[in-house]
C-alpha cells in the first residue's frame, strides 16, 4: 500500500457531511459548492492522519566483516555460524548482504582477482578502515527499503570515526555491533622502540627495543634500516618482557627509517611484531641533486662553490627522508614515474612550508615529458607544462585498455569510492586532455574486450560524451585478459594514419591475466610506431608486476605502479599528458636573457647564445623569467617565484647528459647553476631560534626556543607551526601555547598517520622537522579509546552490541511511512481563503466566463 | 511539558488574516431589481453585475469564523510540539581560557544565560557541565542547575595565551551521551570544531594597542628597561604611557611625565628608558577596551646562581672550570661548604651534587682496552694533553633529557674508566660497551638528593674542550642544579610561567602583577608579564551562534506530536461550517430594503 490512515475512523464524517449537504440543500449552506467540498475532504483527510509509504516492509541487513589481519584469530572462526544464525533467523522479505572490509571495502558476491572465490576477501587487510567501508555501504543502500547495519569486528577502527554517527543519523540507519571476546592467547608485541630523533653523521645510534611476551623464551629480531634488514638479534624475554639494545651508525644526511621485526615462534597475533622510528641526521645546509646522470655536470659546479651537495643518481633510494634537513632539491632530467611517490607528494609541504627550493632541469625526462605534468611537484613549478593547443603539430591516436574486472569493485582504502570509479575518473581526464584533432578509442576489457565505440573516435566533436562514457563503465568481475585488451587497441589503431599511435593499458597487477602472444603483438606495434604504457594498480611485489613491466619495457612505454588508487586520476592525467601534450625542443635555439635575472643575482649574466634544445612550457602569472627562447614561442627557459616560504625554479634546457654540450661549454654556466643553487637554498637558517621535538605515545610534543632577538619579529608575526600528516598531508595549523618568555609548547596525536612532517615559520623563514612517526601500527594498538568510540557511534545511530545475533532482525525497524499532514495543511488555507473570497465576492470561474461572453 | 514549534514557518500560514480582511472590504456589484413587494425580494438572489468594489469593511460572523479557521490551521502547520516529560539531557558548556575573552566576558555570559535557558526548556531534565579550555583548568560545575552553573560561570577568568581546544572539547564530548545532548563551545571569534559542536561567541573586532613584552637590559655600563609596545589595530592608534614606581603603601610614584605614543596599523615599536633607583616598576598605557595588555610590571632582577667549587686538580679541573665558567649564571667560590655544585675527583666526598671526573689518564685506564677497527682512531689533537691513544670505539648516546640533540661526534677519548652503572643511575654516553657518562644520585647525611654527572674517563685527554657538546651537556646539568637552590632570587616570567621552587614545581599567577613564591616563605620576587601577542588582536574576532543547529536536531528525538491536534482542525471545520451556515442566513429587512 502506497498510502495508510492512522486514524481513518474520521473518514465516517464524509457521509455525515454528504448527508447534511443533502438536507440542507435548500437553506443555502452551499456544502456541494466545489471549494466548500475540498475544505470539508481535506479536513478530514488530515484528520484521518494519512501517511505514504517510503520502505518496504523488509529490512536489508548489511553485515561488515572486518577481515583485516588483527582480527584473524578472533572473528574468523566464528564467521560461519554467525553467518548460519542470521540466514536462519531472516523473515521472508527480509535480505542479507556482506561487505568485507579491511584496507578496501567490498561487497560479497563478486569475483574479485583470479584464484579467489566469490566470497572470499582478497585486498589488502593490513588496517580496519571501518569508516570507509560503512560510508561505502550507505551509499549501496536502496532508498525504498528499510535497512540496518551488523558489523562483526573487533572495533579497533585504524582510522577515526568522526563524522560517521552523524551520516548513519542523516540516513537513518542503525549501526549494530558484534564484538569478539578480548584475547586470552599468548602474544609477543613490541612494546617500545627508543632511539634519538636526531644524530649527527657518522654518530652512534643507541636504540632500545622492548618486548612483551607471555611466555618466556628467546624472541628473534630483524633489525631494518630504511627497508632493508641490517642484522639479526635475539631478545630474551622473561618474566613478561625483554629488552635488547643495539648501536649503528648513519652516514648520510636525511632522515632515516629503522625497523624492528620480531619473529617468535608462537605468536597470537602477527601485526604487533613490528615497530619503525625515524632517526634525522644533521649536518649543516645541503643541496640534494637528484639526476639522471651518474657523472652529473651541476654536481661539480655546486661544489666548486663550496655548497654541500648530496648526489642521489639511484632513484630506487629515493624517499621523503631525503628532505629531512636538505635546503633545496634539484630535479635534474628525472622522470615523475620513477620517483617514490611519498617523495614527489611531500615536495609541497617542503617548499611551501618548510621554506625548501625546489629546481627542475629540462631534458627528454623532464616536465610533462618525464610525467610532471598533474603530479603534485605541477602547481609549484613557475611554469605551466602542458603544450596549448595552437603549438601542438602531431595528432594523436591513444587506446585506453581499462581493467573492469572484479577486483575494480573494491573501494579504494581510505575512501568510499570504488577503484573502477577512480580509474573512469582517470580515463575521463585523459580524454578531457587530448586536443580536437586526436582520436581515442575506450576499452573496458574483463575476459573479453568491450570496446565502448566501432573504431577510434574523433576527440573533437565528441568529448563530452567520450568523457560520459569514460565515466560510466562499471566492474563486473573475472580477470582483466591483458593480449585481448592489447590486440582490440591494436585492432582499432593500426589503421589510423596519424603521428602519434599509443595504448595505455591500465590492469591490476595482481590479477593480470592472460599474456597470450604479447611479445609478438608488442613486437608489431612497435615496428609500427605505436607505444604502450603500462598503469599496474598494485605494487611492484604484486603477483603479475613482472609481466606487466615486460609489456611496458617492450612496448617502449612507462610503468606506473600505484597502490593508492585514489591517485589513479592523476597518474592516467600525467600518462596523457607525458604522450599528447609535452614537447622537448631537439633543435638548437637562440638564447634571450632578461631583466628577470637580476632579481637573481647581483651582477647580469652573459647568457649563452643557443641551446641544443628544451622543454616547452609557459610562464606562470606572478613568476619571474630569466631568459627566454628565441623561436616563436618565447618560451622561459630559465623561470622562477617564490612559493609558500620557498623558493623554486625552473630551467627547461637540459644541463647534462643528451642536447646540453652548448650549455656546458658556455663560460658562465657554473656561475648560472650556482646563482640557482645559492638562490635556492635561501638565506641561512635563521639563528637565535630552534625547534625541539619529541614523540609521546602517539602525541607530538613541540616545543620552539627563541632568544630575545626573536622578541620584536614575535609580536607582530608570531610563530606558526604547521603540520603534514603522511603522504601529501594537507598544511595545517597547530596553535602554540606560550610558557615562558622566547619559549613556545605544542602538541598534536600523530596516531593516524603513518609519519608527521612539521614547520614553524618565523617571519619569511621557517625550522623544518620530520618525518616523525609513532613507534607501533596503529592496527595493533588495540586502543580502548578506539572501541569505545565506536560503541558511541553505534549507540548514536541507535545500534546496540548483539550478543544474540538473531535479535537484529526484530530491532525496531526505521519508520518506513512518512506524514503528508504538512503539505494538506497550507492546501486547506489556501482553499479557505479561495472560498471566502467567493462566497463574499459571488466569484467563479463559470461564471466570469459567461459574463465575458454575454 | 514545554512547547516549541517544529516548523516556525508554517506561522505564514497566518497571512491568511489580512487576505480575508481584504476579502471581507470587496463587495460585488448587485443587479437593481424591482418589485412590487417586499416578500417577492426575499425570492430573488443578488446578482453580481460584473464588477467588484472596495468599501469599508463589514463586520460578519463568517468573517471572524473563518479567521479562527485559518488561525488553527496555522498553528497545526506550525508543528507544535510537546517536550516528554522523561527527556533528560547532557549539555557540556566549554568556556574559552584565553585571554582574549575578558573583552567581551560580560556580554559573552549574558548570551550565554539566554541561550542556555533556551536550551534547558528543551528537556524535563539538564545535566549540566562547565568546563575550560585551559588544559590545567579544572571542571568549573557538574549538576542539574542551570542558576548554579551560571553562578559558577562567573567565576570564570579567562587568562591563558593562545592554546589549543581540542583536549577539552574531547573531554566535554565525552561527557555528553550519545544523542541525549550537546557540547557548545564558548570563544570570541569563528572556529573549527568537530562536529555537532555549537560554537557560541559574541566577540567583534576593535583596534587595540597594549605591551608585548619587556626586559631590563645593560647599555653602555647602564641598566635599562626595554619594552614594546604593538599597535594591533587596522588604523593609527595613540595612547599615553606612563612609568610609576610601585610603592608598598600603594601609593605610585611617578617615574617619568606620561608620553603619548603614536603607531601605524600593526607596527610594533621599542621603547626605552634609564632604570631608575627603585626594585619595581610598572608601565602603564592609557586604558583602551582590552586592559589586561596595558601593564606591565618590572622587577629588578637577580639571578639564581649556581655557586661552583673546584676541587679537582690538574689540567681536566681546570678544564672542566672553563666549561663552567662558560654556563651562564655560575659564580666560582673556593670552599665547598659554599658551593651548590662541586667538580670534585671521582668518588668526592663533598656531599653535594657535582661533576666528577677522574684525576688523571691513570684512573680512567681501562681494565680491557677495545681493538681499534675504525678510522676514526687517531691521536689526541689537543696540545694541552698529553699524547695517549683513542679508543677507537664510536659513542652512542642514551635518548635522555641532557644528552638529546647533541653531536658527540668530535669527541675522541681514551677508553671509558671501569665504573659500571648501578641500576639507579641514569647513563648518558656509552663507549664500547662501557658508560662513559652517567648521572648518580644520591642521599646526603641530612637527607637531600645529590645528583653527581660522572664523566669516566681522561677529560684532558681528549677532544672535549673542542667539542660544544659537553659546554651543554654541563650547562644542562648545572640547570638541574639550580632547581634546587634555596636562596632568594627575583625574575620578571610571564603569566602562568612554571617555576621551578627547590622542593615542588608552581606557576607565577595568571593575572599579570608582582608577586612571590612561595607564600610561606618567598625565594623568588617576580614581575608576572602578559605578552602574548596573539590574544591581543582582535582583527579576527567576530559573532557566531550555531546553537539552534544542534539544539534543534536534539530537541525533535525529545518531544512529542501536539496531542490536541485533532481537535484543532475540528475547530477549523466547525468554524468554517458556521461561517457557510452565517453566510446563508437570509439578511434582516432593513438590508433587504438596502438591497433594493
Amino acid at each position: 500500500m502506497p498510502l495508510r490512515f492512522l486514524a481513518p475512523q474520521w473518514f465516517l464524517l464524509l457521509p455525515v457531511a454528504a448527508a447534511a449537504a443533502w438536507y440542507w440543500r435548500d437553506r443555502g449552506l452551499g456544502l456541494e459548492r466545489p471549494l466548500r467540498a475540498a475544505c470539508l475532504c481535506l479536513a478530514v483527510l488530515i484528520l484521518a492522519e494519512p501517511e505514504v509509504r517510503r520502505q518496504g516492509d523488509g529490512l536489508d541487513l548489511w553485515v561488515l566483516v572486518d577481515q583485516s589481519d588483527s582480527c584473524s584469530e578472533t572473528i574468523q572462526p566464528r564467521l560461519a555460524e554467525w553467518q548460519t544464525i542470521l540466514e536462519k533467523s531472516k523473515r521472508a522479505d527480509d535480505r542479507l548482504f556482506f561487505v568485507d572490509f579491511a584496507d578496501e571495502a567490498v561487497a560479497r558476491g563478486a569475483v574479485q582477482r583470479a584464484g579467489s572465490g566469490g566470497t572470499d576477501y582478497a585486498g589488502r587487510r593490513t588496517a580496519t578502515r571501518l569508516h570507509s567501508a560503512t560510508m561505502f555501504t550507505l551509499g549501496q543502500l536502496r532508498p525504498d527499503r528499510a535497512a540496518r547495519l551488523l558489523a562483526f569486528t573487533d572495533g579497533f577502527s585504524t582510522e577515526p570515526l568522526a563524522g560517521l554517527a552523524e551520516a548513519l543519523v542523516a540516513k537513518g540507519v542503525p549501526l549494530d555491533l558484534r564484538l569478539p571476546p578480548t584475547r586470552d592467547a599468548n602474544d609477543y608485541s613490541i612494546a617500545a622502540l627508543r632511539l634519538p630523533r636526531r644524530v649527527q653523521a657518522r654518530e652512534g645510534v643507541l636504540a632500545d627495543l622492548t618486548v612483551r611476551g607471555g611466555v618466556d623464551a628467546a624472541v628473534p629480531v630483524e633489525i631494518l634500516r630504511d627497508g632493508k634488514v641490517i642484522g639479526t638479534r635475539s631478545v630474551d624475554v622473561a618474566g613478561g618482557s625483554g629488552r635488547l639494545r643495539f648501536t649503528d651508525r648513519l652516514a648520510t644526511a636525511g632522515a632515516h627509517r629503522y625497523g624492528v621485526r620480531i619473529i617468535p615462534t608462537d605468536d597470537a597475533i602477527a601485526g604487533n611484531n613490528t615497530a619503525e622510528y625515524w632517526v634525522e641526521v644533521q649536518a649543516g645546509p645541503r643541496l640534494v641533486l637528484v639526476t639522471a646522470y651518474d657523472e652529473d655536470p651541476l654536481a661539480g659546479v655546486l661544489k666548486a662553490q663550496g655548497l654541500d651537495v648530496q648526489v642521489v643518481n639511484d632513484l630506487a633510494t629515493v624517499n621523503v627522508g631525503l628532505l629531512s634537513g636538505a635546503r633545496a632539491v634539484i630535479l635534474n632530467n628525472v622522470p615523475a614515474y620513477k620517483l617514490d611517490a611519498d617523495f614527489v607528494k611531500g615536495l609541497e609541504f617542503f617548499v611551501e612550508s618548510q621554506g625548501g627550493g625546489l629546481a627542475m632541469v629540462g631534458g627528454r625526462f623532464s616536465f610533462a615529458s618525464g610525467g610532471w605534468f598533474g603530479s603534485a611537484a605541477d602547481p609549484l613549478l613557475p611554469v605551466s607544462m602542458e603544450l596549448k593547443q595552437e603549438h601542438r603539430k602531431l595528432a594523436v591516436a591513444m587506446a585506453i585498455v581499462m581493467d573492469r574486472s572484479g577486483s575494480m569493485a573494491m573501494t579504494a582504502p581510505g575512501t568510499n569510492l570504488t577503484k573502477m570509479a577512480l580509474a573512469d575518473e582517470g580515463a575521463a581526464r585523459a580524454v578531457e586532455l587530448l586536443g580536437v584533432n586526436d582520436f581515442v578509442v575506450l576499452i573496458p576489457v574483463d575476459s573479453a574486450a568491450h570496446p565502448l565505440s566501432d573504431s577510434l573516435v574523433a576527440v573533437g566533436p565528441n568529448r563530452a560524451s567520450l568523457v560520459d562514457a569514460a565515466r560510466s563503465v562499471a566492474s563486473t568481475g573475472g580477470g582483466i585478459f591483458c593480449y585481448t585488451g592489447l590486440k582490440a587497441a591494436w585492432d582499432m589503431l593500426k589503421p589510423s594514419q596519424v603521428g602519434q599511435r599509443h595504448v595505455i593499458l591500465f590492469a591490476d597487477a595482481a590479477d593480470a591475466e592472460e599474456p597470450g602472444e604479447y611479445k609478438e603483438l608488442l613486437a608489431e606495434m612497435v615496428r609500427e610506431k605505436c607505444t604502450v604504457s603500462v598503469i599496474g594498480m598494485g605494487t611492484e611485489q604484486d603477483g603479475d608486476a613482472d609481466f606487466l613491466k615486460d609489456i611496458a619495457q617492450r612496448g617502449k612505454g612507462r610503468i606506473f605502479f600505484n597502490s593508492d588508487a585514489t591517485e589513479l586520476p592523476a597518474v592516467f592525467e600525467m600518462e596523457t599528458a607525458t604522450i599528447a601534450r609535452s614537447a622537448f625542443i631537439e633543435e638548437p635555439v637562440a638564447v634571450k636573457g632578461t631583466p628577470g635575472w637580476m632579481e637573481l643575482a647581483a651582477e647580469p649574466l652573459d647568457w649563452l647564445p643557443r641551446v641544443d634544445g628544451y622543454n616547452l612550457t609557459y610562464l606562470r602569472p606572478k613568476a619571474s623569467q630569466a631568459a627566454v627562447s628565441g623561436d616563436e614561442y618565447a618560451a622561459p627557459l630559465v623561470a622562477f617565484w617564490q612559493k609558500g616560504v620557498g623558493r623554486v625554479a625552473a630551467v627547461t634546457f637540459p644541463l647534462g647528459g643528451d642536447f646540453s654540450a652548448m650549455a656546458r661549454d658556455w663560460a658562465g654556466y657554473g656561475g648560472m647553476c650556482q646563482t640557482l643553487g645559492r638562490w635556492l637554498m635561501g638565506p641561512a637558517a635563521p639563528p637565535g631560534a630552534g625547534l625541539r621535538t619529541d614523540v609521546d605515545g602517539s602525541r607530538v610534543i613541540a616545543e620552539l626556543f627563541s632568544d630575545e632577538t626573536w622578541s620584536d619579529v614575535f609580536a607582530a608575526d608570531p610563530p606558526r607551526l604547521t603540520i603534514s600528516r603522511g603522504s601529501g598531508g594537507k598544511a595545517v595549523d597547530v596553535p602554540w601555547e606560550r610558557l615562558a618568555p622566547g619559549r613556545y609548547a605544542a602538541s598534536f596525536d600523530v596516531a593516524d598517520a603513518a609519519y608527521v612532517r612539521g614547520a614553524v615559520r618565523l617571519g619569511d623563514q621557517a625550522l623544518a622537522v620530520g618525518p616523525l612517526n609513532v613507534v607501533t601500527n596503529p592496527e595493533w594498538s588495540f586502543d580502548p579509546a578506539r572501541r569505545a568510540e565506536l560503541l558511541a557511534v553505534a549507540a548514536r545511530s541507535g545500534g546496540v552490541e548483539r550478543v544474540d545475533l538473531s535479535d537484529v532482525w526484530k530491532a525496531p525497524r526505521p519508520a518506513a511511512f512518512r506524514g503528508i499532514r504538512r503539505w494538506l495543511l497550507p492546501l486547506l488555507v489556501m482553499t479557505l481563503v479561495l472560498e471566502a473570497f467567493q462566497t463574499q465576492t459571488g466569484w467563479s470561474p463559470r461564471r466570469r466566463g459567461r459574463i465575458a461572453a454575454g | 511539558m514545554g512547547l516549541f514549534l517544529a516548523n516556525p514557518w508554517g506561522l505564514l500560514g497566518l497571512l491568511a488574516l489580512p487576505a480575508l480582511v481584504g476579502i471581507h472590504c470587496l463587495q460585488q456589484r448587485s443587479r437593481r431589481v424591482r418589485t412590487s413587494t417586499l416578500f417577492l425580494l426575499e425570492h430573488s438572489q443578488p446578482v453580481n453585475e460584473g464588477g467588484l468594489r472596495f468599501e469599508r469593511f463589514h463586520n460578519s460572523l463568517p468573517f471572524w469564523m473563518q479567521l479562527l479557521a485559518a488561525t488553527a490551521i496555522s498553528w497545526l502547520l506550525a508543528d507544535p510540539r510537546w517536550i516528554r516529560a522523561d527527556s533528560r539531557q547532557t549539555v557540556a558548556v566549554v568556556l574559552d581560557s584565553s585571554a582574549s575573552m575578558r573583552a567581551f566576558r560580560d556580554r559573552t555570559l549574558a548570551r550565554l544565560a539566554t541561550r542556555l535557558r533556551a536550551w534547558q526548556a528543551t528537556a524535563a531534565r539538564t545535566d549540566w557541565h562547565l568546563l575550560e579550555t585551559g588544559p590545567r583548568r579544572p571542571p568549573l560545575y557538574a549538576g542539574d542547575s542551570l542558576p548554579r552553573l551560571l553562578e559558577a560561570a562567573d567565576r570564570w577568568n579567562p587568562t591563558l595565551g593562545t592554546h589549543a581546544f581540542d583536549d577539552a572539547l574531547g573531554v566535554a564530548a565525552s561527557l555528553v551521551p550519545a544523542g541525549g545532548g550537546g557540547v557548545v563551545l564558548v570563544t570570541d571569534r569563528p572556529c573549527d570544531t568537530p562536529e555537532g559542536v555549537a560554537v557560541l561567541s559574541v566577540g567583534e573586532p576593535f583596534d587595540n594597542v597594549g605591551f608585548s613584552g619587556g626586559s631590563l637590559a645593560s647599555r653602555a655600563g647602564r641598566r635599562i628597561w626595554r619594552v614594546l609596545v604593538t599597535n594591533h589595530g587596522d588604523s593609527p592608534q595613540t595612547r599615553e604611557m606612563s612609568l610609576v614606581e610601585p610603592r608598598t603603601d600603594g601609593q605610585d610614584r611617578p617615574v617619568a611625565a606620561a608620553t603619548p605614543v603614536t603607531l601605524e596599523p600593526g607596527q610594533s615599536r621599542e621603547f626605552t628608558g634609564d632604570w631608575p633607583d627603585a626594585e619595581r616598576l610598572v608601565l602603564r598605557l592609557s586604558t583602551d577596551r582590552f586592559a589586561r595588555d596595558d601593564t606591565l610590571p618590572l622587577v629588578r632582577p637577580v639571578p639564581r646562581q649556581v655557586r661552583v667549587a673546584v676541587l679537582l686538580s690538574g689540567s681536566t679541573g681546570d678544564l672542566l672550570a672553563r666549561m663552567v665558567a662558560a654556563c651562564s649564571d655560575v659564580e666560582r667560590v673556593p670552599a665547598a661548604g659554599d658551593a651548590d655544585l662541586v667538580i670534585e675527583p671521582l668518588g668526592g666526598t663533598s656531599g653535594k651534587s657535582g661533576v666528577q671526573a677522574p684525576v688523571d689518564a691513570a684512573a680512567a685506564d681501562p681494565d680491557e682496552p677495545q681493538t681499534a677497527d675504525d678510522s676514526d682512531a687517531g691521536k689526541s689533537a689537543d696540545p694541552s694533553a698529553k699524547a695517549v691513544s683513542f679508543d677507537p670505539a664510536w659513542i652512542s648516546a642514551e635518548e635522555h633529557p641532557l644528552t638529546r640533540d647533541l653531536g658527540w661526534g668530535g669527541l675522541l677519548s681514551p677508553a671509558a674508566g671501569n665504573l659500571r652503572v648501578a641500576t639507579a643511575d641514569e647513563p648518558l654516553l656509552w663507549k664500547g660497551g662501557r658508560p662513559l657518562a652517567f648521572v648518580r644520585s644520591s642521599r646526603s647525611q641530612d637527607g637531600r638528593r645529590i645528583e653527581s654527572l660522572v664523566l669516566n674517563w681522561d677529560v684532558a685527554a681528549s677532544t672535549a674542550a673542542r667539542t660544544p657538546a659537553m659546554v651543554v651537556l654541563l650547562q644542562r646539568f648545572i640547570d638541574r642544579v639550580r632547581t634546587g637552590i634555596t636562596r632568594p632570587w627575583a625574575d620578571n616570567v610571564e603569566t602562568g610561567q612554571r617555576i621551578d621552587l627547590p622542593d615542588r614545581p608552581a606557576r607565577a599567577p595568571d593575572d599579570p602583577g608582582f608577586f612571590t613564591l612561595p607564600a610561606e616563605q618567598p625565594l623568588l620576587t617576580g614581575a608576572a608579564q602578559f605578552a602574548d601577542s596573539r590574544e591581543c588582536d582582535f582583527r579576527s574576532a567576530g559573532p557566531v551562534d550555531s546553537l539552534d543547529a544542534i539544539r534543534r536536531g536534539e530537541l525533535l528525538k525529545r518531544s512529542v506530536r501536539d496531542p490536541w491536534a485533532p481537535l484543532w482542525i475540528a475547530v477549523a471545520t466547525a468554524a468554517m461550517l458556521v461561517a457557510w451556515i452565517a453566510a446563508a442566513r437570509p439578511p434582516s429587512a432593513q438590508a433587504r430594503l438596502s438591497v433594493g
